[in-house]
């Protein structure tokens, strides 16, 4: 098939040529005056498409192809990896959350006692030792024994509370960036995509939500929705938190669409379904992902702020924010009921921020691509 | 000659701006014969793509007023959007002028010539779609396609990409190609290239091709018959060899002898004086009156709208010019100052 064309009778021609001119004066190919001859050393085109590994003769560029000299076939993805892992505060914070992570995924096995475990429970124990309902209560963290960050006002273990918190928390949290991201880019994606009288409507809608004082709201609705349900706190939460992303998605596609791969995607035939999601989704994911790590510092933050008011996640469950309202009411004396589970906070949100920051780092566009 | 796969009838465009309504293109009717290659020429604005372009409903802001596109018996502009789609790209190819930016980034070459593939024969298997995308790489000289078809574009030269570019258009063996100045964005020893896979191209598909370009070298190479626009109109119609040799219009002689040649020995070139006009506003009478060399100040130009006239045998060849006729005469001064300026297309 490709011996018919005549670009291919061209290339042979002018290495011919090529190796000609070398055989005489080693003058650099594309120097000379001959048009046939530039044409082949700037249409490298090669096999590596590196330019200037052309201008050999044909032969040598086989050789380096065996010997597989070809640069690396890198994905945009790849780079971003690259990108990313040179980001050094952000790879900690990644290895930091996931170890968190892992903790709260295996919270049964990793948590010393149960969250709700209360030692003078069993009468039996009681009357083994009858001073164990004294020693038992809101004693200090220690480093021997078994309660690391101390026990509540109940005798709990305070470190398997926190474990038990943290996974009420992360779990609410992603609930809460999943769902808010799907909505923000689909509401985005349409009203960026279609314009005019849906975009119109999409966006005042947006707005409308923007508008609303985060808090009161969230206050309502958990208060007549059910608290104390972390399915419904992250509900609720994903129903205020898709706004940001939604603009921010509106406006990449107002400038992906105008991009010219669109209108040849549209004049391949391409539906618009297809379009959306083939062709502006995975151009626009960058700022999806790194929003979607703020959205899980943040839902984390308010899921905390809710419990906190008591209108998140109700005791005996365990969340983070739950945790430090109880602590609070205990007074002063008792600082390590406020702080472990205040600095676990504080920790995930730092870290789900750096990774944040790594990320648009790495998926920034005008970092990366193509020199022309 | 035989019936014409597409016919364009009175097409006429606006834009609404809000400095007024753009007239972009004005009354154009064309036809495109099966096999032939069709220039399109004229300077930016002329309306040369937008008149393509919106038969396929690739113009989303634009209004098209009046007009209809027939294709094969149907009035492409009535078309539902399904029925349209599955035209574009199907039938009806289009090659974009900038092979730079009409390639997804994120998208590997083969997957997306494979999708042109797939959009149109969904019963394709990824196999069978990678087999016909190398297939097609190798038909517009990409080399090593079978490693080539997973790489990105980035990794695509300019060239390259437009060979790309081509592949996807005869994914499915069009019937009509559409060639958005195919070679504007390349450099030059690359646009020789470039025409000779798109002679490649016509071979493979047989497709008539509408070749849209304001470089008269391409039309010299690769043209049947070529359409002059501007500011909307269709100023001169006719084959290519009458366009170069005895063109009937000032503005197309205009522009012949606006080229550069280096045969010649030439000081200076010769534009066209003076600015295209504002589609918002244009001149009176003929558009063209204000920077034409022929008009002498003629009232009629000033006042009058000239028709479209046939000329020569057969009627074939159009022009819209009041003084077309006097031409001859003037053309020949110009082709005696100029020298061989006004040459013969290659």
């Amino acid at each position: 098939m490709t011996d018919r064309l005549p670009s291919s009778d061209r290339r042979a021609q002018d290495g011919d040529e090529i190796v000609l001119d070398s055989a005489n004066v080693a003058r650099p190919a594309g120097a000379h005056g001959n048009p046939g001859a530039v044409a082949i050393a700037n249409e490298p085109e090669g096999p590596l498409g590196t330019p200037g590994l052309a201008t050999g003769e044909p032969g040598q560029q086989g050789v380096a192809d065996e010997a597989g000299v070809a640069p690396k076939v890198r994905s945009q993805w790849a780079y971003a990896r690259i990108r990313f892992f040179r980001h050094k505060l952000a790879v900690i914070s990644l290895v930091v959350l996931l170890l968190i992570g892992l903790v709260a995924l295996f919270a049964e096995r990793v948590a010393p006692y149960g969250f709700e475990y209360i030692p003078f429970a069993d009468p039996e124990a009681i009357i083994e030792n009858p001073n164990l309902i004294q020693e038992s209560l809101n004693r200090p963290p220690q480093l021997e024994g078994t309660h690391l960050f101390g026990t509540d006002n109940l005798g709990r273990d305070y470190l398997s509370r926190v474990i038990f918190g943290l996974r009420t928390s992360l779990w609410v949290a992603f609930f809460v960036a999943i769902l808010s991201t799907a909505i923000g880019t689909a509401v985005g994606a349409i009203a960026g995509y279609y314009g005019g009288v849906v975009d119109n409507l999409l966006m005042r809608f947006t707005d409308l939500i923007l508008t609303l004082p985060g808090l009161a709201v969230l206050l309502t609705a958990s208060a007549f929705l059910g608290q104390g349900d972390p399915l419904k706190v992250g509900l609720i939460l994903a129903a205020l938190f898709w706004t940001a992303l939604a603009r921010l998605v509106r406006g990449t596609f107002l400038s992906l669409r105008e991009k010219e791969y669109v209108e040849a995607a549209k004049a391949s035939g391409a539906s618009d379904a297809r379009i959306i999601v083939r062709h502006m989704l995975p151009n626009s994911l960058g700022p999806i992902i790194v929003n979607m790590t703020l959205v899980i510092a943040g839902a984390i933050l308010v899921e905390a702020a809710l419990s906190f008011l008591g209108f998140g996640i109700q005791p005996p469950n365990p969340a983070l924010g739950s945790l430090i309202s109880q602590g609070q009411a205990e007074g002063l004396t008792t600082w390590w009921l406020v702080t472990f589970p205040g600095l676990t906070i504080v920790v995930i949100a730092l870290a789900i921020n750096f990774i944040g920051d790594g990320l648009r780092d790495a998926l920034d566009p005008t970092q990366r691509r193509i020199r022309a | 000659m035989a019936e014409p796969i597409l016919s364009i009838q009175d097409l006429t465009v606006e834009f609404s701006t809000e400095d007024g309504t753009v007239k972009a293109v004005t009354d154009v009717s064309y036809d495109l014969h099966p096999g032939e290659v069709l220039g399109v020429v004229g300077e930016s604005g002329s309306g040369k793509s937008v008149s393509v372009m919106s038969v396929l409903g690739l113009i989303p802001q634009g209004r098209v007023v009046k007009g209809e596109a027939l294709y094969k018996g149907r009035d492409l502009l009535k078309l539902p959007q399904k029925e349209l789609r599955r035209i574009r790209g199907g039938e009806m190819a289009m090659i974009f002028q900038d092979p730079m930016t009409s390639l997804n980034p994120v998208l590997t070459i083969g997957n997306q010539i494979g999708e042109a593939v797939k959009v149109h024969n969904p019963d394709t298997d990824n196999d069978g779609a990678r087999k016909r995308v190398i297939h097609l790489l190798e038909l517009v000289g990409v080399p090593f396609a079978e490693r080539r078809v997973d790489q990105y574009p980035h990794e695509f030269s300019g060239g390259m990409r437009q060979r790309a570019m081509i592949a996807m258009a005869i994914a499915n063996d069009p019937a009509v190609l559409i060639a958005d100045e195919p070679t504007t964005a390349l450099d030059v020893t690359i646009q020789a290239q470039i025409v000779e896979v798109l002679k490649t191209a016509r071979e493979e598909t047989n497709a008539a091709i509408i070749l849209i370009t304001h470089d008269l070298g391409l039309i010299a190479e690769l043209a049947d018959r070529v359409v002059v626009m501007y500011a909307g109109k269709v100023v001169e119609l006719a084959d290519v060899f009458t366009i170069f040799n005895a063109p009937r219009h000032p503005y197309t002689l205009g522009l012949l002898n606006s080229l550069a040649r280096l045969e010649a020995e030439q000081e200076m070139l010769h534009p066209i004086p003076g600015q295209p006009p504002s589609l918002v506003s244009l001149p009176p009478g003929c558009h063209f009156h204000p920077r034409c060399e022929l008009s002498h100040g003629r009232v009629v130009c000033r006042t009058d709208p000239p028709a479209l006239r046939p000329f020569g045998e057969g009627g074939d060849h159009l022009s819209r010019c009041h003084f077309a006729e006097e031409l001859s005469a003037a053309q020949a001064t110009a082709l005696a100052e100029a020298g061989s300026r006004a040459g013969s297309p290659a």
